[in-house]
C-alpha cells in the first residue's frame, strides 16, 4: 500500500515542483531559464555567489518576486482545492464550492473596510486589508455555522441558505462602500477580483502553516468523510459521529481559506474544480481525492497566475483567469456529468 | 434466560409536534429473530431511526444490550449492532469493495488501516451475499438488486450481534428477496444474530420470524409468536383489507391472500342469493365475486380442507361440509339441496366430477329450474363418472333449464 503510494505521490510531486520552476522562468523580464535556475540554487544550495551578483536586478525579480509568487499561487491553490474537497464533502454534494459559506464576502468586507480605514498595523507578516479580511472570513462562517444551527446540528441545508444569505448581505455592504468611498473603488474592485501582485516571502510564510497543517488533520479525517458524503444515515450506521466530524472540519477549512483569501483576495472556481477532476479520475475516496485535488489545484493557480502576469501588457487579475478558463470547463464537466462519473 | 439485547421503554418519537410512535415498549432479547409490520405511515421505519439516533426520544428510552442508547457513542453502538437502511443512494462512485469495507470502521482507530483479518471478514461478507463479483465495480453503477446486497454486506462486515433490517427487500427481485430472506434465517439460526426486521411483505414475516410485533398508527397492537399474530381478525382491521389467513404447508407457515381493500364503503346487499356448486379451487373467484357484489352467497357440499371450504369459510359464506376425503353423506345430500331450491341462482362451476361428489350433481335433478336458473360454467372440468355426471347435465340443458354460459356471461349476471 505505502509503496504503490510512493510510485503515486513521487511523480506528482516532482511535476508541481517542475511547473513551479517554469512559471517563474516566465514573466516580462527576459531572464534565461540557466540564469533563472541557477538563482534559485544558489539561495537554497548555495555556491553561485559571483555568477548571481553579477544578474544584479534579475536576482531579484527570480529570488524575491516571481519564486516567491509561484510558490504562493500553488499553496493558495491548493488550500482552496482541499477545503473545496472537504466542504464537497460535507455538503454530499460534488458541485460545492469553498465560498458557498459566505467566506468570501466576510473576506471582501472586511478587506474593504482595512482599504478604507488604511490602518499601518501589521501582524504576523499580515497588513490591516489582510488581517481584516483573515478576520471577515472567520467571523461570517462561524456567524453561518451559529445560525444555521438548531441544538447540537447544524443541518446542511440551512447552512448553504444562511451562507447565500450572509453572502448577500455583505455584498450590498461592500457596493455601498464603493459609491460612498468612489477613490478606493478600484482597489476594492480589485481585491475582490483576487491577484497575487506585489506578494512575497511574507505572504508565503504567512500561508503555509495554515495550509499545511490544515492538509495533515483534513487527511486524519479521509475516511470519515468517505462514509461522510454518502449521507447522514450511512455515517451514523458505520459510528460515525457527523456533528463532531463537521465541527472540527469546518474550523479547519476555515482557517485555512481565511488564510488564503487574505493575501489573495477572491479567486473562485479552482476549489470547485480540481476536486471534481481528480474525483472523475481517482474516484471518491478522501486519501486520494485530498492530497491529489491539493496538488492540482495548486499547479492550476500557479499557471493561472503565470498567464496573468504574463499575457497581457498591463497585469490581469487572476480570479478572471481562472474565471475564464475555469467557467467554460465547468460547463463541460456538469455536461458530461450525465454520465455515472459522479 | 436468555439475554436482552435490545429494549424500547415507554418510547414517544416524532418529529416537532407530531408524535410518530407513542409509548412503544417491547424487549427483545439475544438470538430472537423479530418482524415488525404495520401499514405505511405507522411509524415502523422511525423505530429504526431511534435506534441509530437519528429521531431522538421525546420520551422514554432505549436500551441496546442494557445501555442506555441515547448514552452511547455511534461508533460503540456501530459496534454492537448494524443496520440495513430502507434507501441507499449514493452520489458518489466508490467501489463496492470500498463501501463495504466501511463496515470495519467502528473496529479502527483513527489514520488506521484495515489488517488482514478486516479484508477476510470483508470478502467473508461479500460472499454471503453473493458478491464478491461485484467488488470492483462503482456502487453507482450497480442495480438496486446488486446494490442492496452490496450494502448487506457492509453491514455483516460489522459482524453484529444485533442486525437491525429497514424493509431489506424492498428494490429486490423475488429470488433475491427469498435470498435476503433466507440469509437474515440463517446468520440468525447459525450465528445466534439477533435480527430486529421492519418488513412490509407479511408473509415473509409468517414464515422467517419467530416473533411479530404489528405497528398500527404509532401503536403496538400485538406481540406474539407469528402463528398467533397471522390472523385474520388481528390483520383485517390493521390493514383494512379482507384477507384469509391459510396454512401454507409447502413453506410451513400461515399465509395471507389479500382479497380486496374494505376501506370503501361496506358492498350493499342486493338482497338475491346465489348457491354455487364447486370445488377444488374452481368456485373460488366465483364465491369471492358474488359475494363482493353483494349476492348473499352459498355452496356445498364440500369436504373439509378443500380450498373452496377454506375460502367459502373465511368469507363467512354458508357452507355445507363434508368429512375430509369421504363421500358425501344423506344429511350433507338434504341440507345442500335445502340450500339450493332456496337460491335464486345456481351455479354449476367447472368442476371435475367423480364418485365422491356425484351427488352434488345429482342433487340438480331434484330442484324445479322453471322458476329459478341453473346456469353451468363449462371448461376443462372431467367427468370421472363413466358419463353419468355429463348426462345429468346434457339432459338439464336440453330441457332448457340449464344455461351454458362462459365465465364473461355469468360476469355479467353478477
Amino acid at each position: 500500500m505505502n509503496k504503490k503510494w510512493l510510485w503515486i505521490s513521487l511523480p506528482v510531486l516532482a511535476g508541481a515542483l517542475l511547473i513551479i520552476l517554469v512559471c517563474t522562468f516566465f514573466g516580462a523580464a527576459d531572464i534565461t531559464m540557466k540564469d533563472t535556475l541557477m538563482v534559485l540554487c544558489n539561495h537554497i544550495f548555495g555556491g553561485f555567489d559571483e555568477e548571481v551578483a553579477a544578474l544584479g536586478a534579475q536576482s531579484t525579480i527570480i529570488w524575491r518576486l516571481r519564486f516567491p509568487r509561484s510558490i504562493l499561487a500553488f499553496l493558495v491553490g491548493g488550500g482552496l482545492a482541499l477545503c473545496g474537497g472537504v466542504y464537497q464533502a460535507i455538503f454530499k454534494n460534488p458541485m460545492a464550492d469553498p465560498f458557498i459559506l459566505g467566506i468570501s464576502s466576510g473576506a471582501a468586507f472586511g478587506a474593504t473596510v482595512g482599504i478604507l480605514a488604511n490602518f499601518s498595523t501589521s501582524f504576523m507578516g499580515m497588513n490591516s486589508t489582510s488581517l481584516l479580511a483573515f478576520a471577515g472570513a472567520l467571523l461570517s462562517i462561524f456567524f453561518v455555522y451559529n445560525i444555521a444551527k438548531v441544538g447540537r446540528q447544524a443541518n446542511t441545508t440551512s447552512l448553504l441558505l444562511c451562507g447565500t444569505a450572509v453572502n448577500q448581505f455583505l455584498t450590498a455592504l461592500i457596493s455601498i462602500a464603493m459609491l460612498l468611498f468612489s477613490t478606493e473603488m478600484k482597489k476594492i474592485y480589485f481585491w475582490t477580483l483576487g491577484s497575487f501582485s506585489a506578494k512575497g516571502w511574507e505572504h508565503v510564510l504567512t500561508v503555509l502553516p495554515y495550509v499545511i497543517i490544515g492538509l495533515l488533520v483534513v487527511l486524519i479525517f479521509s475516511k470519515e468523510m468517505d462514509i461522510m458524503v454518502l449521507g447522514d444515515e450511512t455515517a451514523v450506521r458505520f459510528g460515525v459521529d457527523i456533528e463532531k466530524n463537521k465541527r472540527i472540519l469546518f474550523l479547519v477549512t476555515s482557517l485555512v481559506m481565511a488564510a488564503c483569501v487574505s493575501v489573495s483576495g477572491i479567486i473562485g472556481f479552482v476549489g470547485l474544480i480540481a476536486p471534481h477532476v481528480i474525483r472523475l479520475m481517482v474516484g471518491p475516496s478522501h486519501k486520494k481525492l485530498l492530497p491529489l485535488s491539493f496538488m492540482l489545484g495548486g499547479v492550476v493557480l500557479c499557471i493561472c497566475d503565470t498567464i496573468a502576469r504574463s499575457v497581457l501588457e498591463a497585469e490581469v487579475p487572476v480570479g478572471i483567469v481562472t474565471a475564464i478558463i475555469g467557467a467554460p470547463f465547468f460547463i463541460y464537466l456538469l455536461r458530461a456529468r450525465n454520465s455515472e462519473v459522479m | 434466560m436468555a439475554k436482552e439485547m435490545l429494549r424500547f421503554e415507554n418510547v414517544t418519537l416524532g418529529y416537532g409536534e407530531r408524535d410518530v410512535i407513542k409509548d412503544f415498549s417491547c424487549s427483545i432479547e439475544e438470538g430472537e429473530f423479530v418482524a415488525l409490520i404495520g401499514p405505511n405511515g405507522s411509524g415502523k421505519s422511525t423505530l429504526v431511526h431511534a435506534i441509530t439516533g437519528m429521531v431522538p426520544c421525546k420520551t422514554g428510552a432505549i436500551y441496546v444490550k442494557g445501555r442506555d442508547n441515547a448514552k452511547m457513542s455511534s461508533k460503540e453502538r456501530a459496534q454492537i449492532a448494524a443496520v440495513v437502511p430502507q434507501n441507499f443512494q449514493p452520489n458518489f462512485a466508490f467501489k463496492a469493495k470500498e463501501i463495504v469495507a466501511m463496515g470495519r470502521h467502528p473496529f479502527l482507530g483513527r489514520m488506521q488501516s484495515e489488517s488482514e483479518e478486516d479484508y477476510r471478514i470483508i470478502d467473508h461478507a461479500m460472499a454471503e451475499t453473493g458478491t464478491l463479483h461485484l467488488r470492483d465495480r462503482k456502487i453507482t453503477q450497480l442495480s438496486g438488486g446488486e446494490r442492496q446486497r452490496i450494502i448487506i454486506s457492509s453491514a455483516l462486515a460489522q459482524q453484529p450481534q444485533l442486525l437491525i433490517v429497514d424493509e431489506p427487500t424492498n428494490h429486490l427481485d423475488i429470488q433475491y428477496n427469498l435470498e435476503v430472506m433466507q440469509l437474515m434465517s440463517r446468520l440468525n439460526k447459525e450465528k445466534g444474530i439477533t435480527i430486529f426486521a421492519v418488513l412490509h411483505d407479511i408473509n415473509m414475516a409468517s414464515r422467517f420470524a419467530d416473533r411479530i410485533i404489528v405497528l398500527d398508527h404509532g401503536q403496538k397492537i400485538e406481540d406474539g409468536p407469528a402463528r398467533n399474530i397471522i390472523r385474520e381478525e388481528i390483520l383485517k382491521p390493521v390493514y383494512k383489507i379482507d384477507l384469509v389467513v391459510r396454512d401454507n404447508p409447502l413453506t410451513n407457515a400461515a399465509e395471507i391472500v389479500a382479497l380486496r381493500s374494505n376501506k370503501t364503503a361496506k358492498r350493499a346487499s342486493n338482497g338475491k342469493r346465489v348457491h354455487i356448486i364447486c370445488g377444488g379451487g374452481s368456485g373460488s373467484y366465483w364465491l369471492e365475486s358474488f359475494h363482493n357484489k353483494g349476492w348473499e352467497v352459498s355452496t356445498g357440499v364440500l369436504n373439509v380442507g378443500d380450498s373452496d371450504h377454506e375460502l367459502a369459510r373465511s368469507l363467512g359464506l354458508a357452507v355445507v361440509t363434508e368429512k375430509p376425503y369421504c363421500d358425501i353423506g344423506d344429511s350433507a345430500f338434504d341440507a345442500n339441496l335445502e340450500l339450493m331450491k332456496d337460491a335464486d341462482l345456481v351455479v354449476l362451476a367447472d368442476i371435475d366430477v367423480g364418485h365422491s361428489n356425484l351427488k352434488n350433481i345429482q342433487a340438480l335433478k331434484h330442484v324445479d329450474f322453471d322458476t329459478q336458473k341453473l346456469y353451468v360454467l363449462r371448461g376443462v372440468g372431467k367427468d370421472y363418472t363413466g358419463g353419468e355426471a355429463l348426462a345429468i347435465v346434457d339432459r338439464l340443458a336440453a330441457e332448457g333449464k340449464a344455461v351454458e354460459v362462459d365465465k364473461e356471461g355469468l360476469e355479467q349476471l353478477i
